[in-house]
């Protein structure tokens, strides 16, 4: 095994520890864990730019998942335990990412998947799609059942991120910022296996299994983002599009890479603003009390980044996606990604139209915070305005992968 | 005269509205005046400088601006104006301006300034962008700008169902060209220009073009897509109105006329195209309602059938369809500012004769033009046309002194269009002189 982030990898179990401890309560103490995250970042775009020889797809996905975890971190969370578990997860995410063994990533997404929210009723759904996916990590040893295996290691931990993020969004207690920062580490780790399975395997890669899971994805998001009333079942839709989205990417080839390492990074940006946006507005319509300008317009850039609506996070990484689909064959699954986008469109106009009704009397003042603030202003500038370092580097990443 | 090479005049002219937006949001609600002469100084000032870029406009050297963007993805910031472009820049921000100054300071509140400055910026970057992803960024960000603007969550909502799908369709035509000249040059290229020399399978000419037309069917719109006009006007205050009608309008026939037209233009869906753009003019003489709808539909109808008139290939012909476009645009705002005039108003009444007249040049060029090949469409169109002129004289309102002066400007610009023909030629066809030297 080699694990190339391992660094980043351990700073988040400190975080987590102090989090544990007594003084995770704390407010020095919840600045500390936003230090470690943050430096725990840093330490990784470092190992970017020292020339170590590091594995640069696993340093792009280890540095998405501690994006998440930082803005998290920085974000008020009145769940603390929740915090803690979303920092352990993050730290077995970032060793899905790293290793280059199915051996160790697949039993790191599904530990990622127990630690993240404890399983209670819901276990045995959980548990079914994860046995399938050891099943046929078992299988995969043996040469003559590797495409079959294949398909249950994609379909089994596709399930198993679909049936965990669904729980982690249930949580009641805590933030939306924590849950959706949690969903989208387990969505990164996940594109990390699917696309190191497509990598090695290019003749049993079970791309028609990753197919109809993408497409079907999408579509389930779409049109939940459009019939959703509460704003956990908008979210949670909107993760599941997304998923669809990133998967369908695969189908690429090499070329399809790229773009979706960019749509996964655009994903991870649109979730957490958005969570920020919508923290403590319990169903669609009380997004029409939001007072904050600052809060709207950022609730709109995430809304709108979810779909890749031009010119927001995501709009540009269409065009090489396209180009990857036709190339490979798949020019009805280009029409039917951009049907359901234009659905998934509709459902976020949704939530727009309701922030920006001028009939209404609103309310609530409470602001978006600095951190999503920060995050709005450096996501329009890296994926819009000067978007030519972050196709660089994604470029680099997907290069990478064998 | 040509501008020097170090003073970006077109990204000047995109983003001064923007800037302006941003500053006219500081001002607070009791500062409305202080607001209105900040806005109405920002798009004076981009009026200036795009009357400037028209006055000083020489066939052959269009100013140009040309970035890397995103060198990897083959995508650019590239900006240019041609003959036409000229005068739609001019166009843009006499009608931004007007849209501003054709009500009170009391009426225009802070969003509303700050929007119909941001859809200057947007529309001015639609008609000058030469990157295709360039022109969606535009295109995306003034369609938000518009649905921001119609204020109530139905219409928002409706609008935006129609215009996204025009606007995801053109995505996806867009993104085919764009790995059609990935594979054919080699390199990944999203310029417009590009598009018309690439090289595909008819039935596949037949596909693009009619993907190209669905664009243009929703976003116009043409018959029958047409449930959102009524709302979305009826939702908007003259400003609005004015900024939907004359400008958004030219949007998506801007994109069929510069991305689709140029690579498909004898394409077999045109057949199908000409027919709806005939329906859709019939509909605007038979609607038993007084709306929007009819009229939108009816103008854009008579803007393809002149893109689409057997002559389109040639030079004259696309300099005709895209004077079309224009005249039109100027014919709907005119109706735009008079329909919202107070009902009491008394106002002289040859204004009626005025909007009959701006219909007239288009009308006259898209009949003789369609009759030679198309004979029964145009028979259906020119009975449509006919039906919707009596209505219009028949329904317009009398018009008011201050009204009657803010049409002043819309009339003599669409005078200069017709005295200008030579403006509307497309960018590589060469000057008089040059072509008198040769």
């Amino acid at each position: 095994m080699r694990i190339v982030a391992f660094g980043p990898a351990i700073l988040p179990l400190l975080a987590a520890w102090i989090l544990f401890s007594r003084a995770g309560a704390s407010r020095w103490g919840r600045r500390m864990v936003g230090g470690i995250d943050a430096l725990s970042l840093l330490l990784t775009a470092l190992l970017w730019n020292a020339g170590l020889g590091a594995d640069l797809f696993s340093l792009f996905l280890g540095a998405s998942v501690l994006g998440a975890l930082t803005f998290a971190a920085l974000t008020p969370e009145p769940d603390i335990e929740s915090l803690c578990r979303l920092h352990l997860g993050a730290s077995l995410s970032i060793v899905a990412v790293s290793t280059t063994e199915l051996l160790w990533s697949v039993p790191a997404v599904l530990l990622f998947g127990l630690v993240v929210r404890p399983m209670r009723e819901r276990l045995l759904l959980f548990l079914v799609p994860s046995f399938a996916a050891l099943a046929g990590l078992a299988l995969v040893s043996g040469a003559d059942s590797e495409g079959i295996g294949l398909i249950l290691i994609a379909a089994g931990l596709s399930t198993s991120w679909l049936v965990v993020s669904r729980e982690v969004m249930r949580s009641s207690t805590s933030g939306l910022v924590t849950r959706m920062a949690a969903s989208f580490t387990l969505l990164v780790a996940l594109s990390s296996v699917h696309l190191r399975i497509a990598a090695w395997f290019p003749e049993t890669a079970p791309l028609g299994t990753i197919h109809a899971l993408g497409l079907g994805a999408l579509g389930l998001g779409a049109l939940g983002a459009l019939g959703a009333t509460r704003i956990t079942t908008f979210l949670t839709a909107l993760a599941l599009a997304r998923g669809g989205l990133v998967l369908v990417a695969h189908l690429g080839g090499v070329q399809g890479r790229a773009p979706s390492l960019m749509e996964l990074a655009a994903s991870g940006v649109s979730f957490l603003l958005l969570a920020a946006a919508l923290d403590k507005t319990d169903t669609v319509d009380d997004v029409s009390n939001l007072r904050s300008v600052p809060r709207r317009l950022v609730l709109t850039l995430g809304a709108l980044s979810a779909p890749s609506f031009p010119p927001f996070p995501g709009f540009v990484a269409a065009f090489p996606l396209s180009s990857a689909l036709v190339e490979q064959g798949y020019s009805f699954s280009l029409f039917a990604v951009a049907a359901l986008l234009f659905l998934l469109a509709l459902g976020s106009m949704r939530v727009v139209a309701r922030a920006w009704d001028s009939g209404r009397t609103r309310e609530v003042e409470t602001g978006v915070g600095l951190a999503a603030l920060g995050l709005a202003i450096a996501a329009t500038l890296a994926f819009s305005i000067a978007p030519a370092r972050f196709v660089e580097i994604a470029r680099a990443a997907a290069l990478a992968i064998l | 005269m040509s501008w020097p090479p170090a003073f970006p005049i077109l990204s000047v002219l995109v983003w001064t509205p923007a800037a302006g937006a941003l500053l006219s949001a500081f001002p607070g609600g009791g500062r409305a005046a202080l607001r209105r002469k900040v806005s109405i100084g920002f798009a004076a000032l981009s009026l200036v400088l795009a009357s400037a870029l028209a006055l000083t406009f020489y066939p052959g050297a269009g100013p140009r601006e040309l970035r890397r963007w995103i060198p990897a993805l083959g995508l650019s910031y590239d900006l240019f104006v041609d003959g036409f472009g000229s005068i739609l820049v001019l166009w843009v921000a006499l009608l931004a301006l007007l849209a501003l100054v054709s009500v009170g300071s009391r009426e225009l509140g802070r969003r509303a300034t700050g929007l119909i400055l941001l859809a200057e910026t947007a529309l001015l970057g639609l008609v000058t962008a030469s990157d295709g992803a360039l022109f969606l960024a535009f295109y995306g960000a003034g369609l938000l700008v518009l649905t921001l603007l119609l204020g109530r969550v139905k219409e928002m909502k409706t609008f935006f169902f129609f215009q996204s799908a025009g606007a995801t369709l053109a995505v996806v035509y867009v993104a085919i060209s764009y790995h059609l000249t990935w594979m054919q040059t080699g390199f990944p290229s999203a310029e417009i220009a590009r598009f018309s020399s690439l090289v595909s399978f008819p039935d596949l000419q037949g596909r693009m073009f009619l993907l190209g037309a669905a664009v243009v069917a929703f976003a116009a719109p043409l018959f029958p897509l047409t449930s959102w006009v009524s709302s979305s006007t009826s939702a908007l205050a003259t400003p609005g109105r004015l900024l939907l009608l004359g400008g958004w309008s030219l949007a998506p026939t801007l994109f069929f006329a510069r991305a689709v037209l140029p690579s498909h233009a004898r394409s077999e869906g045109a057949l199908f195209m000409m027919v709806l753009a005939a329906l859709s003019l019939v509909y605007a003489g038979l609607a038993p309602r007084r709306s929007w709808a009819p009229l939108l539909v009816g103008c854009q109808g008579l803007v393809v059938l002149g893109l689409l008139s057997p002559t389109a290939p040639t030079a004259e012909g696309v300099a005709a369809g895209r004077a079309g476009m224009l005249q039109l645009a100027l014919a709907l705002s005119t109706l735009a500012l008079w329909k919202a005039d107070s009902e009491g108003a008394r106002g002289p009444a040859f204004t009626s004769g005025i909007a009959v007249a701006m219909f007239l040049p288009t009308s006259w060029f898209v009949l003789r033009e369609q009759w030679t090949t198309a004979p029964a469409s145009t028979a259906l169109a020119g009975l449509g046309l006919v039906l919707m002129m009596f209505r219009l004289v028949r329904t317009l309102p009398p018009l008011s002194r201050r009204r009657s002066v803010l049409l002043l400007p819309l009339v003599g610009f669409w005078v200069l269009s017709l005295l200008a023909p030579s403006r509307f030629l497309p960018a590589d066809t060469k000057s008089p002189e040059t072509a008198e030297e040769e």
